[in-house]
């Protein structure tokens, strides 16, 4: 479950993670994204720390992921069949359904104020909506269900043989941990250390076709526009300014930064393939972009992605029209006058 | 009517505005200044000057209740009206203006201008036949019958005039009396028999002038150049995709009429059949109303002003396609994609040689990922027009989606082949990149990128 793999730790990346292009910040009840700062006065809210991606073109890198190994042991092996497979028994093996947590908290994350943009009750409020539509079940069985429609039993088998192999199993183990929040400052250090002992051609080419075949940079973008175009719909449907807002305007301009949003999670998922398949021997990498590009592979990867981008693309209408109808703009307001400072007297 | 006529109405209008200003404040009012027709006035020569034209119309609109016996005020008040495509209300406050100072040239000259655009030809020249009657004889008979050399210096020294002459040469050349046009032209020495004003139209391309200066080297060219089919040609794709679609069929009809080439022929024919609406009439009001509407949407944002001159456009010439796509437009930034699908399938339906509203329609469905109607209505968009890249990039997707891979091939590698002849390169570069992936590591899961560059003059906008 490449693409899903990396929406976890990309997510918080690529939508403000443009820092010196893309601006966020809070107006009234819309989270506004801009290639422009906003104008004198607001804060553009604070965005997750980064190190700036290294260009990783050398040869000759070696990542070790001693934590990677470790992280791996952690999680106990699914368990295996030799009867025909399921579609649960694939979601199980191929670790969508190990991975749907952290992918749900950290989508809705987006969502989420800061402490002091919000008063308590209604921070509650919109923690409370973001947890009810952006919970783990509801894209596991929007996923689910498009499987059952799509695959039929042979493409199960198929898939199955691919996930109950050793190296399809070890595989899924290395991608659920490196999914894992407690694995950011391993990610972290990998991605630092690969200013210093880069990656080598070989092994560039193999998670540039892994890309291409998993579609995950694609697909984390889609995602992370999804997020964008909710609020933006939200927060045009819920300004009552002249001349009205339109909300498929706004959408629009989310749209067009998709170019700019692309390029940094590009760089992102490579650095973040690197570490995660870093235990693999390229021979190992191999043989699973060979999986992934077979027809059974691509079918699996589409599904996959439809799959939780139409459910994301539910969550995420559902939770921005409710956290603008529950928490008005003037609440985000009220509390940005309290936060700006005591008064002098 | 030109882009320089254009201008000539921009400046017409602040000079009323401003000769208004000056007017209303002699008829002022004992109210507060700030109520006053002439601070209203300036309030609307302010608001114009600044681009806020609802205001400066608003503006104007009051200042002409205030002081309904001003006739300038009546003139400024049609001035921003016909701006704002309000025909109705123009037609009324210059037909009082005329009422109350019924020998006023300046009252005359707008109402030309007016009538021009919206395709009452025979008052416009009326009404500049009227003007030249109040000049005293001997200057008549100079401006009417002086050779050339006299005439040269006369307009240069009186641009009044000059401007007078322009608009008596559009308005020819919008009844179709292109000969006509090229005669007075030449009687007023606008052009020049012996200059090669195409060359200079291709130097001024060549040097990135602005792009008035372009298309008014253009406009010489077609008039002082009766042969230059390529020049002429031009200038009606130019106009074309500004929304000239009387003008602009006009000029490509005459460069195709004087091409000698056989493939030529068939392209100019073809352009005015899918681009112009081929025997589908669309009149002068429509048109107008149409390309204001335009610059209400995407100049002004004022979309509920735009819908509404977009509807009175269709009321006005049904088949008239193009407005179809914008009003698809509107209702996708309300969010109802649907409802823009029905513009365009009615667009397809008024008009179904309607390249442009094919190819809208393609792309809107390849957004809605609805694979097989995309891949319809984007196979109609090429069949009618081969080079439409854009279109041909959108195809592809839609046949990439469904894993139609020699489809996605055979169409990406002639709309890359076709923009790199044209643009250069960098007009397709990521579906170039993704191409160069798809050649070397075989199908992907993402799928390919559409962009809808501009490849060439004519078939653009909308």
């Amino acid at each position: 479950m490449q693409h899903v793999l990396a929406v976890v730790a990309l997510l918080a990346l690529a939508m403000p993670a443009h820092a010196a292009e893309i601006y966020r910040w809070v107006d009234g009840s819309t989270v506004v994204y801009s290639d422009q700062p906003p104008q004198e006065g607001i804060n553009v809210t604070a965005m997750p720390s980064r190190e700036p991606l290294p260009v990783v073109a050398a040869e000759d890198a070696t990542p070790t992921s001693p934590s990677t190994v470790a992280a791996v042991s952690k999680y106990p092996e699914p368990s295996v069949s030799s009867t025909p497979a399921t579609v649960a028994e694939i979601l199980d093996l191929s670790g969508i359904r190990a991975q749907l947590p952290a992918i749900a908290t950290s989508l809705g994350a987006e969502y989420v104020p800061r402490p002091d943009q919000l008063e308590g009750r209604d921070s509650a409020r919109v923690s409370r909506i973001v947890g009810q539509h952006f919970a783990a079940e509801r894209l596991y069985a929007a996923i689910e269900h498009d499987f059952r429609q799509q695959i039929d039993p042979p493409q199960r088998d198929a898939l199955a043989a691919w996930f109950r192999s050793p190296l399809g199993r070890r595989i899924t183990a290395l991608e659920i941990a490196a999914s894992q929040p407690d694995a950011a400052p391993a990610i972290a250090a990998f991605v630092a250390k690969l200013k210093t002992t880069p990656a080598t051609a070989a092994r560039l080419e193999l998670v540039h076709r892994l890309d291409w075949v998993s579609g995950t940079s694609d697909d984390t973008t889609d995602l992370a526009l999804a997020i964008a175009r909710s609020v933006a719909r939200a927060g045009a449907a819920s300004t009552p300014t002249e001349p009205r807002a339109r909300p498929g305007l706004a959408e629009r301009r989310v749209d067009e930064m998709r170019g700019q949003i692309a390029g940094a999670i590009g760089e992102t998922v490579l650095a973040q393939m690197l570490y995660t398949y870093a235990a693999l021997s390229d021979e190992e990498l191999n043989a699973y972009v060979d999986f992934l590009a077979s027809p059974h592979g691509r079918a699996y990867s589409r599904i996959s992605h439809v799959a939780l981008l139409r459910a994301v693309r539910e969550a995420a209408d559902r939770t921005a029209v409710e956290i603008a109808r529950a928490v008005p703009s003037h609440g985000w307001a009220a509390a940005a006058q309290r936060t700006a400072g005591p008064s002098t007297r | 009517m030109s882009s320089r006529t254009r201008r000539a109405v921009t400046a017409v209008i602040l000079a009323t505005l401003v000769s208004l200003s000056a007017s209303a404040s002699v008829a002022q009012r004992p109210e507060a200044l700030g109520d006053s027709p002439a601070a209203l006035v300036e309030r609307a020569r302010a608001a114009y000057s600044q681009g806020r034209f609802q205001d400066a119309l608003e503006s104007a609109r009051r200042a002409a209740e205030l002081a309904p016996r001003s006739a300038p005020a009546q003139l400024g008040r049609g001035g921003m009206a016909e701006f704002m495509g309000e025909f109705d209300e123009a037609a009324q406050a210059y037909a009082m203006a005329q009422a109350l100072a019924p020998s006023d040239n300046t009252a005359r000259y707008r109402l030309a201008l007016f009538s021009t655009r919206i395709g009452d030809y025979d008052r416009a020249l009326r009404e500049l036949d009227a003007i030249l009657a109040t000049q005293p004889k001997a200057a008549q008979l100079v401006f009417q019958w002086a050779p050339p050399f006299v005439q040269k210096p006369l307009l240069k020294q009186t641009p009044a005039l000059e401007q007078f002459v322009q608009l008596q040469i559009d308005i020819l050349m919008e009844k179709g009396d292109l000969a006509g046009a090229r005669r007075l032209a030449q009687r007023h020495a606008i052009v020049e028999s012996g200059r090669d004003y195409c060359a200079e139209a291709n130097e001024k391309t060549g040097r990135k002038g602005s792009s008035d200066a372009v298309f008014k080297a253009f406009r010489l060219a077609a008039l002082g150049q009766p042969n230059s089919a390529d020049c002429i040609w031009w200038y009606g794709q130019w106009l074309t995709d500004e929304g000239y679609m009387r003008l602009g069929r006009l000029m490509v009809e005459e460069g195709t009429r004087l091409t000698s080439a056989a493939s030529n022929k068939e392209s100019g024919q073809r352009f005015v059949r899918i681009r112009l609406g081929g025997t589908r009439p669309v009149s002068k009001r429509a048109e107008s109303l149409f390309m204001i509407a335009k610059q209400r949407y995407l100049r002004d944002g004022d979309a509920d002003g735009a819908a509404r001159l977009f509807d009175e456009s269709l009321r006005l010439s049904p088949a008239f396609a193009r407005p179809y796509s914008y009003k698809a437009r509107l209702a996708l930034d309300d969010g109802d994609r649907e409802a823009a699908l029905r513009w365009l399938q009615r667009g397809t339906e008024v008009d179904p040689d309607s390249w442009r509203t094919w190819h809208n329609l393609g792309r809107l469905l390849l957004a809605a990922e609805r694979w097989d109607e995309a891949e319809r209505a984007l196979s109609r968009a090429i069949e009618l027009f081969p080079d439409d890249v854009g279109g041909r990039l959108a195809l592809a997707r839609a046949l990439y989606a469904r894993n139609n891979w020699d489809g996605y091939r055979q169409q990406t590698e002639y709309a890359l082949g076709f923009a790199r002849g044209w643009r250069g390169a960098d007009a397709t570069t990521s579906p170039a990149e993704f191409f160069t992936k798809f050649q070397r590591w075989g199908p992907g899961a993402a799928l390919p990128p559409t962009p809808d560059p501009r490849v060439i003059l004519g078939w653009n906008q909308d």
